[in-house]
């Protein structure tokens, strides 16, 4: 199968890019060098570089030319974390810190809503029943990661968990504080990892490209209580440009981001002692009401 | 502003307020709707076209796009090894429907390990390594391209069957536990997204301009020295692929290795 001239050159700058002969925020040849190396015709070398803007490799700056795009620091998500630890708040806060980066997270915006058909199914509540979200926008070192909502059912406001509805952190994480609260502890939790194109909110917070070429990771969490309820809904877009997962099964040596205190050594311990989706995660644009 | 009226149909169409297959209001009804102009109007609905969620019929007018199921991959596994749970992937259907997965004879190529390959596996350099590469189905719709990689050394110590082209019945784990003694006792999976590459747009027919990326998936597992002893290089296009993990006591549910497929990949010639 014959790959048409602008592919085969496309796809020997992808390879010199990805190998650093071209590193990153260095400019790429003229269109002129290109034609000349690659003994092609100017549409055809347009069309190379094109594509190679298509899979987010260059970008063009006005005046100047084109560019290998520079790549944000990957931040790793463990999907397993929060052994051992208070919760994923907590977690999260600490592997951040354990990288030698600074984590700062908003304070959460609340927000009451009927649930509507996607999140009244996840948390298996009756179409139209209330439920309480915290929005937070959780940044590294400045760069925008991730935006988080939690839902959680009104009926735990009601018990008496009533910080889930106050605009502050919840220390420790509100999965905690709801078992000290009201004796409801997390035994469990489900994600789902879909990936998809950004939101217009989603393309500002994180400076995404206006045209969507770079999709977000949407990782769809559950907690369950003992008795197999849902707890919460926690809903975290990350852009796929600058987020990885990671996540152990069994033994498996110990990895840069595994927290000294998680033990991964002993698969016991991965039970989720409690995960909290602290102090709000908050995932705004995400109002799904 | 054609990206909120954009945003705004996408989200009726996720919803389902505006089913799959349904038609999308008409031009003019939108202008009327948004307020906006005919080529706003317009922009948003290309801006739908590229991403996938709607196509335009001729003369019939533009309809939101059916979409298949899709597939649901469990990461999270029993860590001890055994054909039937260790390590494997759980594949589970959207419907109780059972589809079976169907897989190419593996190609098996040697190579010198570089990149990834060398990292993960902890090689030192020009070390060799056998890879075993598959296409997957499900009812014949292309589902995931997967490559796994052992150390050559495996082989010298008599897991011959590792370079041999057939499926490797028993699984890959089994067949390494009784001829080696090699125990797999845990795995590390790593999730990225990236654009596809051009045989895999091509094997998943997906739209040439790169606009669906796919997920890769890096599966490191390993032994009872917590050494690396094989990587699984698995890619899946994210227009029809989930990822479920599940983590202390979940409820069985539509995700769970009991009334569903299992998939054990272990199992089919890696």
């Amino acid at each position: 199968m014959p790959e048409p001239m602008y592919r085969q050159i496309a796809e020997d700058l992808r390879q010199r890019i990805e190998s650093g002969e071209l590193p990153q925020g260095s400019q790429l040849p003229t269109e002129l060098e290109l034609r000349d190396r690659y003994e092609a015709s100017r549409n055809t070398v347009r069309d190379a570089v094109k594509w190679l803007m298509n899979l987010g490799l260059v970008e063009t700056r006005p005046g100047q030319g084109t560019f290998v795009v520079e790549k944000v620091d990957p931040f790793v998500t463990a999907l397993d974390l929060a052994t051992g630890l208070s919760g994923e708040s907590e977690a999260y806060a600490s592997v951040v810190s354990a990288l030698g980066r600074t984590a700062e997270d908003s304070v959460p915006r609340i927000e009451i809503q009927q649930a509507d058909g996607v999140i009244a199914a996840e948390l298996d509540l009756p179409e139209g029943s209330t439920v309480v979200s915290r929005h937070q926008q959780r940044r590294i070192d400045g760069t925008a990661y991730s935006l988080q909502t939690t839902f959680y059912p009104m009926r735990l406001v009601e018990q008496g968990a009533v910080r889930l509805i106050q605009a502050e952190h919840i220390r420790r994480g509100a999965v905690r504080y709801l078992e000290e609260k009201l004796g409801i502890k997390q035994v469990g939790w489900r994600d789902r990892i879909t990936v998809r194109a950004p939101d217009a909110n989603e393309a500002a917070f994180f400076r995404l490209p206006e045209d969507g070429r770079i999709p977000v990771f949407e990782t769809f969490r559950i907690g369950y209580e003992e008795s197999g309820t849902p707890l919460r809904l926690t809903i975290t877009t990350y852009p796929a440009d600058r987020n990885e997962f990671v996540m152990n099964v069994g033994k498996v040596p110990a990895g840069i981001t595994v927290p000294p205190e998680s033990s991964q050594e002993d698969p016991d311990s991965r039970k989720p002692a409690a995960t909290g989706p602290d102090a709000g995660n908050a995932h705004q644009g995400q109002v799904r009401a | 502003m054609y990206r909120q009226i954009a945003d705004d149909l996408r989200l009726k169409i996720e919803f389902g307020e505006l089913g799959s297959g349904s038609q999308l209001p008409t031009e003019l009804e939108l202008r009327d709707r948004y307020d906006a102009s005919r080529n706003t109007v317009r922009d948003a609905v290309k801006w739908l076209i590229t991403r996938g969620l709607v196509e335009t019929r001729p003369g019939q007018g533009t309809f939101v796009v059916e979409k298949v199921a899709p597939y649901i991959t469990r990461l999270t596994g029993d860590p001890g090894a055994g054909r039937d749970d260790e390590g494997s992937v759980y594949l589970v259907e959207a419907t109780t429907t059972q589809h079976a997965p169907t897989s190419t004879v593996p190609r098996v190529e040697i190579q010198q390990a570089s990149g990834d390959i060398q990292y993960e596996l902890q090689l030192p350099d020009g070390s060799t390594v056998v890879s075993r590469r598959q296409r997957r189905f499900i009812d014949g719709t292309p589902w995931s391209l997967q490559t796994s990689f052992y150390p050559m050394n495996l082989v010298e110590q008599g897991a011959l069957k590792l370079i041999q082209a057939p499926n490797i019945e028993e699984g890959t784990v089994a067949y390494l536990g009784t001829k080696l003694g090699v125990r797999q006792v845990g795995y590390r999976d790593k999730i990225t997204v990236r654009p596809p590459e051009e045989n895999e747009t091509a094997f998943f027919k997906l739209p040439d301009d790169g606009r669906v990326p796919v997920f890769e998936v890096l599966r490191t597992a390993y032994d009872e020295r917590r050494q690396p002893f094989r990587l699984t290089v698995s890619v899946y296009p994210t227009d029809r692929n989930q990822f479920a993990v599940e983590v202390g006591d979940v409820p069985e549910e539509a995700i769970g290795p009991g009334d569903l497929g299992a998939i054990d990949v272990d199992a089919v010639g890696r």
